[in-house]
């Protein structure tokens, strides 16, 4: 056989190269198309992450600590709350002043929601029943009518009771106008 | 370099080549710096519930999870089988995943106005519940799917635990010592689960007031359950998709847990809100819509504020609002659930009380309804906006009932209609001076033109046609074609107005003859030209104030009454009178007209135009045939003599060179009864052709050569201004050119004489003797030989 010359050694090993690469590039091109689509409605059909399996395994570890915390919590005292005032003000009738507000942490029906406002040696307060949320205990809206209350600043509290709960927010600075 | 170093690189380029071509294309990461806490997701996006087909949440399921450890042989991190972790907390295998998830659904009657009934089946798979109870409760599936994985890991999971479908949506399950994984019987369940988490948010946006949350105000958000001293943040919600998610799940991401966006954050972080928002992202793209959408069955584009759509009329409307995003397909099934509002006009308003006009992602507020008014619209008209979107448009100044618009138009609004107006020197003249708005063009497409505001004594142009005119004490003239009119009337103040605008005037027709009374003028392309007999130009001259016509400036040309006329563009040459123009045969014929001197004066093309032509002038004298005839002229005044012979035309002086032309134009010359001859009368004066000329023969002659008045012809009077009067006639003795015989005229006959010697005799001299056309001689009867 005879002996190939240097570069005709260079031609062959270029294009071997070229060869493998097309090769790989198809093959994987191939595992590509198979792995992931993303369709016209912008669905990513991706397998879950690791992120995502990571968040998973988290998730269901807690379940199982969650379960492992309950099995020795036998305390049958009240649970202390402590609900959220999240907005106020002039309601849209322009007679009432209002207070929306939540009892986080529980999830429970049937308990009282009353708001307290007070200014130097005025008082004024309102209660409501409480209904469940999805993940909270809601307050909903309170309403306090602008004829027991006057132009100024107002220190608010909601505070909240049922047979399991109590507690009472922060007292927050409303102002009247 | 070596053979081993040249395949070595070689080698490596193709690898590197190879690489590259492998590598996945890069993708922008998601950023916790994108996220927006009172916007999580778009309403349009949220309550949509046509999103996903069964097909596509099967296939949704089966890619996230493609093999599912239904047995859990798969090792747990706690070193024991998955199947011997869930065994030891009361969830053994088969470990089903959601894929694979199959159960019957009860009846849901659903409630009116937030999800409709579903009827009970049995078997189905969960991708056809989350299909159904979306379908049922108008919220996208997609929600629902990232719902699952944010509560439960439901999506992800590939040995899920019964419990994870008990409280698959984490709704209404409360902590319970006595009932770990409890969730309230109604409520728990995966369909019931799915449902009811649909359902409450129906309830969230149809109550919005009277949760925990409240759309379109700032809200009080705890970063975390359970440690208060974690305080809250203050955000304002932006929709109701969003005060939902935060109604349902009432956490806000801290700055630890955005920074980092794919773990934990500190002890502060809560991750139920921020993980909706990152899945969502990852799994469907941006939770950022649009509030313009549209259908596939419908091409109408709304703009969707709360629960009200408003139909958007036009691209210009389309375009002016701008900042509410891009048009977005949604299903129609959502654009029904939205009330139909007014068809959007101009007029937009927030929570509060104002009203603004909107364009170019600019509001203006209006002041009062008047304005409103002004502009075609009343304070009733107006679409409600979120306070979100109506912040998203730049707070431009207050708008008043005048606008110039980009192009530089100026329009004043009024009762509906936009009245154009030539520029701010109108507007100040007609006693408005209203500050404006610089807005698009586009702008008032929606209104009629109404009359337009020009000010006296101005000039302006058709944006559209082009067309000319002048605005002068309050009548508007469209100006002649043909006239240089920008040069003409370079002096007045100019503009331009629109084809609508001028619509709405009554322009008079202007042929360009005007005067201020006492001189008359015709438009000429540098300015007025003063024209001396108007009378034969034109009848009809517009009469202008003088402050008008003395504002346009003197041509360089004048018109006067013994002129000749030429356009600039052509070698013809007129003369005008009584509104006709009669063009002049030859430049011969113009001398003769003139009676030598012409004076040509030149005149825009239009006026000569626009006159009708009279017959061919031709010049007294003139020889001439017709094109059909042989017979040859002579031109006498306004009519024409038959030449017999050129000895006659030759007596006179006249050239032989007869000029041709249409026998209709000759026929307007009447011929007269007496042909060219020799006795010719100009005025009281006799004359006799001779020599090339005329000479006048004195009435003592006359009567030698016995020729009576009658005999001679009356010319006319420009005839015998061409030719030429030679020395008086005093021939006693005639030689006939054709005869070698001398005659001495006696009593009107001519005697020939015998010799010489009595031609002396008989007086006759080179003085008093004179060679005569035979057709002279002829004249004269032949006496006795003397």
């Amino acid at each position: 056989m005879p002996e190939l010359s240097p570069k005709t050694k260079v031609i062959i090993a270029v294009a071997a190269a070229f060869i493998l690469m097309a090769g790989g590039y198809l093959l994987l091109q191939r595992n590509n198309d198979q792995a992931a689509t993303v369709d016209e409605d912008s669905i990513v059909y991706e397998p879950a992450t690791e992120v995502e399996k990571g968040e998973t395994e988290q998730h269901k570890d807690r379940i199982a600590e969650e379960q492992d915390q309950e099995d020795t919590d036998n305390d049958d005292s009240k649970q202390e709350v402590k609900p959220l005032i999240t907005s106020w003000g002039q309601d849209s009738s322009g007679s009432d002043f209002y207070v929306n507000g939540y009892v986080p942490g529980v999830v429970e029906q049937d308990g009282t929601c009353t708001l307290e406002m007070k200014k130097d040696r005025m008082t004024a307060s309102q209660q409501k029943v409480a209904f469940f949320n999805a993940q909270s205990t809601s307050c909903g809206r309170i309403a306090i009518s602008f004829n027991e209350l006057s132009v100024g600043s107002w220190q608010a509290v909601l505070s909240y009771s049922s047979g399991t709960s109590s507690g009472a927010s922060d007292v927050i600075e409303v102002e009247v106008k | 370099m070596s053979k081993k170093l040249l395949y070595l690189s070689a080698f490596s380029t193709a690898l590197l080549m190879g690489l590259t071509l492998v590598l996945p294309k890069s993708t922008s990461a998601l950023s916790g710096s994108d996220f927006t806490p009172g916007n999580i997701i778009d309403d349009a996006l949220f309550y949509d519930g046509d999103t996903m087909t069964v097909s596509q949440i099967q296939s949704f399921l089966n890619a996230k999870v493609p093999v599912c450890d239904t047995n859990g042989t798969q090792r747990h991190s706690s070193g024991v089988t998955r199947a011997q972790r869930g065994t030891a907390y009361g969830y053994p295998p088969p470990f089903i995943c959601l894929k694979d998830f199959r159960m019957n659904t009860p009846f849901k009657a659903g409630e009116s106005g937030l999800c409709s009934p579903i009827t009970a089946k049995s078997n189905q798979s969960a991708a056809q519940i989350i299909h159904d109870v979306g379908d049922a409760c108008n919220i996208s599936q997609k929600v629902l799917l990232v719902m699952l994985q944010k509560e439960q890991g439901l999506i992800t999971d590939d040995w899920p635990w019964t419990v994870q479908y008990t409280k698959a949506m984490g709704y209404y399950c409360p902590d319970d010592p006595n009932n770990p994984g409890w969730c309230h019987p109604d409520y728990a369940g995966f369909f019931n689960q799915v449902y009811n988490a649909a359902l409450q948010f129906q309830r969230y946006k149809a109550d919005p007031h009277n949760w925990n949350h409240i759309p379109g105000a700032n809200n009080n958000i705890l970063y975390q359950a359970n440690a208060p001293h974690c305080g809250t943040k203050r955000v304002y919600i932006e929709n109701y998709a969003t005060a939902g998610l935060y109604n349902y799940t009432p956490y806000t991401p801290n700055q630890a847990a955005l920074n980092n966006l794919y773990g934990t954050g500190d002890a502060c972080s809560a991750y139920g809100n921020r993980n909706f928002w990152r899945y969502y992202n990852d799994w469907f793209g941006t939770t950022r819509g649009s509030y313009l959408l549209r259908s596939v069955e419908s091409a109408t584009v709304y703009l969707v504020s709360g629960e009200t759509k408003y139909p958007i009329p036009s691209l210009a409307v389309l375009n002016a609002l701008f900042p509410m995003g891009q048009v977005k397909f949604v299903s129609q099934q959502y654009l029904n659930s939205k009330t139909t509002g007014l068809t959007m006009k101009r007029l937009i308003k927030g929570p509060g009380s104002t009203l603004y006009f909107y364009d170019a992602g600019i509001k203006l507020a209006f002041t009062s309804c008047t304005t409103v008014q002004h502009y075609g619209m009343t304070c009733g008209d107006y679409a409600t906006l979120q306070q979100e979107q109506i912040d998203k448009f730049v707070t431009g100044p207050n708008i008043s009932d005048v606008l110039t618009l980009k192009s530089g138009k100026i329009f004043k609004m009024e009762n509906g209609l936009k009245r154009e107006a030539l520029d701010q020197a109108s507007l100040v003249e007609a006693g408005i001076n209203s500050v404006s708005n610089t807005l698009s063009d586009t702008v008032l497409n929606h209104l009629q033109y109404g009359v337009p505001i020009i000010r006296n004594n101005s000039f302006f142009t058709d944006r559209q046609s082009n067309i000319k005119y002048i605005e002068t004490e309050g009548s508007v003239y469209q100006l002649p074609s043909g006239i240089n009119n920008d040069h003409a009337l370079r002096t007045l103040p100019k503009g331009q107005l629109d084809s609508q605008s001028i619509q709405n005037l009554s322009p008079i027709q202007f042929n360009g003859y005007f005067t201020d009374g006492s001189t008359y003028f015709m438009l000429g392309d540098d300015g007025k030209i003063s024209v001396g007999n108007h009378d034969d130009w034109s009848s009809s001259y517009q009469s202008f104030d003088s402050s008008l016509v003395n504002s346009i400036p003197n041509s360089a040309l004048t018109v006067s009454e013994i002129g000749f006329y030429k356009t600039k563009n052509s070698s013809s040459v007129y003369r005008v009178s009584d509104e006709k123009k009669a063009p002049i045969a030859s430049w011969t014929d113009l001398l003769l007209l003139s009676g030598g001197a012409p004076q040509v004066q030149a005149v825009p093309n239009r006026y000569l135009d626009a006159l009708s032509t009279d017959n061919l002038l031709l010049g007294s004298t003139r020889l001439v045939k017709g094109s059909t005839g042989a017979t040859v002229y002579m031109i006498d005044g306004q009519n024409k003599r038959a030449v017999s012979s050129f000895l006659f035309t030759d007596a006179l002086g006249l050239a032989r060179n007869v000029l041709t032309v249409p026998s209709a134009s000759l026929s307007s010359y009447p011929t007269l009864s007496e042909n060219v001859g020799h006795l010719i009368s100009c005025g009281s004066n006799k004359y006799v052709s001779m020599n090339g000329g005329i000479q006048e023969m004195s009435l003592q002659k006359m009567i030698d050569y016995g020729f009576t008045d009658s005999e001679f012809e009356n010319y006319s009077g420009e005839a015998c201004e061409n030719l030429r009067i030679g020395a008086p006639y005093n021939g006693s003795f005639i030689r006939p050119s054709n005869e070698r015989t001398i005659y001495k005229v006696v009593s009107g006959a001519k005697r020939p004489i015998s010799s010489y010697s009595k031609y002396i005799q008989e007086g006759g001299a080179e003085s008093n003797t004179v060679v005569v056309p035979s057709t002279f001689s002829s004249l004269l009867e032949t006496g006795e030989l003397l």
